[in-house]
């Protein structure tokens, strides 16, 4: 099974490792989600670019936001959808998807989606604030800490976001985790949350560009 | 004649930095005025407090009869051009257009083809904005600020970059707005382009009108 690179990549570290923070599969976890980042970032830099001339275009500034949010957190379901796909080309190429069932493999995808929009929404809410040139950075950092977090004190293990996204420390593993279903409605509240906030903080900025 | 925009009392401090200094201007519909001052003097905090990208520190803007910031965040019925025209680089400037115009879907295709060709650039053209010269990236800033025929133009240094035939279009083009009963409001560094379109002329320095 470990010989899967869609496994390797997106199923997270398992939690039978004899080390504390068993650093080889975490830096396999941390590699799509770095690719991730990059993209998400290069697209919001991209469109940086032609926002003086776009946002008078939407009328109102709430207007702007919630379209704003949605498009870049659509752009972060595609990015993620096209990784899994890419790594699951190279099982197909290297003859590995034999070890995959469908089953597992739409268990891994949705936890590894779900965990992505949180980012993407997330990566959204903070381009807003002045710290903008530091969230990819931030973020993840965000992942890296609460997982090696959560690996060290077992007792908050299961509230640490650098796991949300790992099948391997869910309630759908073998050896149990997180409870899927409570942190599937946890993250998509954050989502709702990050909608939010930003349009709060929208009405007292003062200077848009 | 009728306002198209009224700057009252306007102020807009940075920090300690007064950038605006209790400015109060009137536009009215169907004229081309000129703002003209040194780099720095508040030209470009002033468009974009008329825009709603900035709010003003005190004071007012009304645009149509609305406030800014109050009754509406940015008035609906303007075309700008703010510092460099910034675009999507991978796009051609067909592309470019028909993303900005699909945010207000008020135009169509030919609308975009013939503000391109309205300032000398083909609309059919595979080149990349990217690869465009900073004429032409001029040519094209202005293409999306008359695009979708606004009735107020808030133009930052519009012939920034253009050749002498460029200058000439797009004073043509100007002209031709004027006469349409379009408000123009442009601030340049050239006193010739000033002389040649302007009805009104107001200058700025550290903030204030002088």
């Amino acid at each position: 099974m470990s010989e899967s690179v869609f496994i390797r990549l997106f199923a997270g570290v398992p939690s039978d490792y004899f080390e504390a923070i068993p650093l080889i599969p975490f830096g396999q976890w941390l590699l799509p989600i770095g690719f991730f980042l990059l993209t998400v970032g290069f697209y919001a830099e991209r469109n940086r670019k032609v926002e003086i001339f776009s946002l008078y275009r939407y009328g109102t500034v709430s207007g702007w936001w919630i379209r704003h949010f949605v498009k870049r957190v659509i752009f972060g379901i595609k990015t993620a959808v096209l990784l899994l796909i890419i790594v699951l080309a190279c099982d197909i190429v290297m003859g590995k998807l034999i070890l995959l069932s469908a089953g597992l493999l739409a268990k891994i995808s949705v936890l590894w989606l779900f965990h992505s929009i949180s980012m993407a929404a997330f990566f959204v809410l903070l381009d807003l604030f002045p710290i903008r040139r530091f969230v990819p950075g931030m973020l993840f950092l965000l992942e890296g800490v609460t997982f090696m977090i959560g690996c060290r004190i077992c007792a908050v293990s299961h509230a640490m976001y650098g796991m949300w996204g790992m099948y391997l420390r869910s309630s759908l593993y073998e050896t149990g985790g997180f409870p899927v279903g409570v942190i599937i409605v946890t993250e998509a509240v954050l989502l709702a949350a990050s909608i939010a906030i930003g349009r709060e903080y929208l009405k007292k900025e003062t200077d848009y560009i | 004649m009728a306002e198209a925009i009224r700057v009252e009392n306007v102020t807009k401090r940075f920090g300690e930095v007064v950038a605006l200094d209790r400015i109060n201007i009137s536009f009215e519909k169907g004229k081309i005025y000129g703002i003209i001052g040194r780099n720095g003097s508040g030209k470009t905090v002033l468009f974009k407090t008329m825009i709603g990208y900035l709010k003003p520190t005190g004071g007012r803007v009304v645009v149509g009869g609305k406030e800014i910031g109050k009754d509406i965040d940015f008035a609906d019925n303007m075309g700008i051009i703010i510092e460099n025209p910034g675009f999507l680089s991978r796009y051609t400037g067909y592309k470019n257009l028909e993303y900005l115009a699909s945010i207000r879907k008020l135009i169509g295709r030919e609308q975009i083809r013939e503000s391109m060709e309205r300032v000398g650039l083909d609309p059919d053209s595979r080149k990349k904005v990217g690869k465009y010269s900073l004429g032409m990236r001029q040519r094209l800033g202005i293409a999306q600020a008359i695009m979708e025929n606004p009735d107020i133009l808030i133009l930052d240094e519009p012939m920034n970059g253009l050749d002498n035939q460029g200058v000439n279009d797009v004073r043509d083009i100007l002209l031709g707005l004027k006469k349409e009963g379009k408000t123009v409001i442009l601030a340049s560094h050239n006193k010739e382009d000033i002389e040649v379109l302007c009805d009104t002329v107001y200058e700025m320095e550290h903030g204030r009108l002088v």
